[in-house]
């Protein structure tokens, strides 16, 4: 009798329900180019906002010096490539340049430090993002091809050695117990965490690392292992540092290494291995990288820009707004900022179109910003 | 154990009242069980069916929105983008349309419960979720693809896996909230439609269980005592009328025993009473048989005494019949004697023989003195037959008295007593009776007197 009753209810109210909601879609189909607002302003009203990839704040801009009147006039396409821990400075580069100089066609890639090489050095890209100086065959492809390059470091990193969040255990390893996982000889012996250390348990370790076209990978290589590239085989490989940190945020008995922005990004999944070099572990922050005492996996980020390109507007303005902003966007980004004292001497390099390594062909280990300052100041004189 | 003071129809009806009240609960928790089962199937109906459907069309729309991505990306071409892009809002305003469904539905269930708030704050997560997810499509994911410049990895894309994750989790928590609010509501039905069948099995049970128990009891208990107040009728039957039944409770039964021990005592006075007339009566029979004998006796005394009479009457008749007889035997002659004197006395006056006159008026004085005599015999014989017959005349007392003088002066002289009539010559006059008894009474005082007196002089004076 009752159920009767509410079906014949439910029957009464369905054509209501009906009219309610249908005289409302259009309105919502007609709202359709706001949305974007519109979803911002609920994404506000949300309690729990999670943490976004790059949050929204004040657009990054060039200083009050930077003369910004000829930027709209600019046209043309720039074609940037390489290294995904490069990626996230050149992509909030990108974003300015977009905005200022609407004109410029920025194409951004990320193939690794090796593959934006292969393209930088073919021509086929005016600017190759590193995260290791360019070698000694890369600068031989490059002189094949006519292109000179100029050499700018943008920003300090530090190579994060990571674990799961719930990994309780391995909270600082050795630069020995790392070479012990990571060397060749390492496959098929070293399979458990008690492999690395006899008081870890005997579950199975994983391995995650950036591929074999990452700087990421060669510079971790020559540091640890002692030889670039050098490293055992059955480890999880990607360009892509993003996929690799969400697969060790979701593997409780994996290990990897990454860009220290990548770590920053998913700090609440992943907890950071401090590195003991001889003087105690150091964890990766901010300040241990800045300081040097991060050692020996800090190491500074490059770009390279190709000199014979660097005469067209487009290029040469980009680069322009790039150093400009380059100390902001390292930090936004997620690493340390170069001192502006470097920052000044990339733009006379540039300005003086310095081409060539400083690095005398590849990765050097355990490079401090001072050094760095060094090495540039004196190429200047 | 006190017996309640109820009657057995109140105990019956008692009974039956707790039958109805289990029945009642029965019914009452039937009734309450079927419309939470009700309401539940009613939620599901109303809210969990509707709600993962839409749940799921969401989650298919997301998981398209990611698609439009992926071919965001494959598709280079400007015109394709554009139509990427424009597919993309009808998606979004879809999930828009379909959150907005989603609140409809939970505002519009009654059966709103702490669940429910948290399937609000489950849909709340996705909205936001959503809404930071189509952001980040519109300010760095295009962006991003738009100037990557085709290199191997794409990190625009990886880099929204976590909150497309979380996005699809938040779908999931929903769809998750709606399974286990129906998976509630089933275990709500499928426990009530448990409990209720035992509540009803045991109700039954129990109904059944009193029904009998109170029934048995009381048919047991009316058994006993309508039993013993069978034995009691029946010694009483047989005579014994000292049984008493004992007495308990208020009901029929106790009114029954109350009344048969009233019929008993009753009987008991009646018997003792009849028992005094008994023996009264039999005391008056006995003395009636006395009686009657006494009768009998007096009777049979009477028939002899009658007897005896009739006997003695006979014989005095016979005696009277024979004096009778005899005396008119007598008379007859004497008649003729007296004739024949009175001729002769005539004869001798008329010749003139005074000498044979005395003489012949002495015979005829002896005769009509015989001729008394014998009258009176009669009489006397009459008498005892009780005929006695009065002759009554008008007659002159002098002359009754002269005769009877006439008579007796002979008698007198004999014996030398001189008898005087001391009369007027008229006498006293005339008088009614029955001359003859007069003169025979007054013949027989004279007579006496003659008789028994010598030498004496009597004066008869008749008396007036």
């Amino acid at each position: 009798m009752k159920n009767t009753l509410i079906h014949c209810s439910l029957l009464l109210l369905l054509p209501a329900i009906a009219g309610c909601v249908e005289p409302r879609a259009p309105g919502l189909h007609g709202t359709d180019g706001a949305d974007g607002t519109d979803s911002a302003e609920v994404a506000k009203a949300g309690p729990n906002a999670p943490a976004v990839p790059t949050p929204e704040e004040a657009p990054l801009e060039p200083g009050p010096e930077f003369d910004r009147t000829a930027l709209g006039e600019i046209r043309g396409a720039v074609r940037v490539d390489g290294s995904s821990t490069v990626f996230p400075i050149t992509e909030l580069v990108a974003g300015v340049v977009e905005s200022l100089a609407p004109n410029i066609d920025v194409g951004l890639g990320v193939s690794g430090t090796g593959g934006g090489f292969q393209k930088f050095c073919r021509g086929e890209v005016q600017i190759a993002n590193a995260s290791r100086p360019i070698k000694a065959a890369e600068e031989a492809l490059c002189a094949e091809h006519g292109v000179d390059f100029i050499e700018v470091p943008v920003a300090f990193d530090g190579v994060s050695v990571v674990v799961h969040a719930d990994n309780p255990w391995a909270s600082c390893m050795t630069l020995a117990e790392l070479k012990t996982l990571w060397r060749p000889e390492a496959e098929g012996r070293v399979e458990s965490w008690s492999d690395v250390r006899h008081d870890w348990p005997g579950r199975p370790i994983k391995l995650y690392a950036p591929g074999q076209d990452s700087g990421t990978f060669d510079y971790f290589t020559r540091a640890v292992v002692g030889r670039e590239g050098a490293a055992r085989s059955d480890f999880i490989g990607s360009e892509d540092d993003y996929l690799l940190a969400q697969d060790i945020a979701a593997d409780a008995d994996a290990v990897g290494f990454f860009g220290f922005a990548y770590y920053r990004e998913y700090r609440s999944r992943l907890r950071p291995v401090a590195v003991d070099a001889g003087a105690g572990c150091v964890e990766p922050t901010l300040e241990s990288i800045g300081d040097g005492s991060y050692r020996p996996l800090s190491r500074p980020l490059f770009i390279y820009i190709s000199v014979p390109d660097l005469g067209r507007p487009a290029i040469a303005g980009f680069v322009e707004l790039y150093l400009s902003v380059a100390s902001g966007a390292a930090e936004r980004a997620g690493y340390v900022a170069l001192p502006p004292r470097a920052y000044d001497l990339n733009r006379t390099r540039v300005a003086r179109r310095e081409t060539g390594s400083l690095w005398a062909g590849g990765s050097q280990v355990g490079v401090s910003i001072e050094r760095l300052l060094e090495l540039e100041s004196g190429s200047e004189r | 154990m006190k017996r309640p003071r109820l009657s057995i129809r109140q105990q019956l009806l008692g009974a039956f009242g707790i039958d109805l009240i289990l029945m009642g609960l029965l019914g009452g928790l039937a009734l309450v069980n079927m419309s939470l089962m009700a309401g539940k199937a009613d939620q599901v109906q109303r809210y969990s069916i509707p709600s993962l459907q839409n749940v799921g069309r969401i989650h298919d729309q997301v998981e398209r929105y990611r698609t439009l991505q992926l071919e965001f990306m494959v598709h280079r071409n400007r015109a394709d983008r554009d139509r990427l892009v424009h597919m993309m809002g009808e998606v979004e305003s879809s999930v828009a349309d379909g959150l907005e469904r989603q609140r409809r539905l939970i505002a519009d269930d009654e059966l709103r419960t702490h669940t429910l708030q948290e399937v609000d704050d489950a849909l709340d997560a996705f909205d936001s979720l959503w809404a930071t997810y189509v952001r980040a499509n519109r300010t760095q994911f295009l962006p991003a693809v738009r100037r990557s410049s085709g290199g191997s990895v794409q990190p625009a894309w990886s880099r929204l896996n976590p909150l497309v994750n979380e996005l699809f989790d938040a779908v999931e928590r929903l769809a998750q909230l709606d399974e286990e609010s129906t998976r509630d509501a089933m275990a709500v039905v499928s426990g009530t439609h448990r409990s209720s069948r035992l509540f009803i099995l045991g109700d039954t049970a129990v109904s059944l269980l009193l029904s009998a128990c109170v029934g048995l009891l009381l048919a047991a208990r009316l058994a006993g005592r309508i039993g013993d107040l069978s034995r009691a009728t029946r010694r009483v039957a047989d005579g014994d009328l000292d049984q008493h039944v004992p007495i308990s409770g208020g009901d029929e039964l106790s009114q029954l025993a109350v009344h048969f021990n009233d019929m008993v005592a009753s009987l008991r006075h009646q018997h003792q009473t009849l028992e005094q007339r008994n023996d009264e009566l039999e005391a008056s029979l006995e003395e009636q048989r006395r009686l009657t004998e006494d009768l009998v006796r007096r009777e049979q005394a009477e028939a002899a005494a009658s007897q005896a009479q009739a006997e003695a009457e006979a014989r005095d008749s016979a005696k009277s019949a024979f004096l009778a007889t005899m005396s008119h035997e007598l008379r007859t002659p004497l008649n003729a004697i007296l004739g024949f004197v009175q001729v002769m006395r005539l004869e001798a006056t008329h010749r003139g023989e005074e000498r044979h006159l005395g003489d012949l008026g002495r015979i005829e004085a002896a005769g009509k003195h015989l001729l008394t005599v014998i009258n009176n015999v009669l009489d006397f014989s009459k008498i005892e037959q009780g005929r006695m017959d009065l002759e009554v005349l008008d007659f002159r007392v002098g002359d009754l008295v002269r005769e009877v003088v006439g008579i007796v002066e002979p008698l007198a002289d004999e014996r030398r007593n001189r008898l005087v009539l001391d009369m007027a010559d008229g006498g006293p006059g005339a008088m009614r009776s029955d001359p003859g008894k007069l003169r025979q009474i007054l013949f027989n005082l004279l007579a006496n007197a003659v008789k028994f007196t010598d030498s004496r002089l009597r004066r008869r004076r008749p008396a007036r």
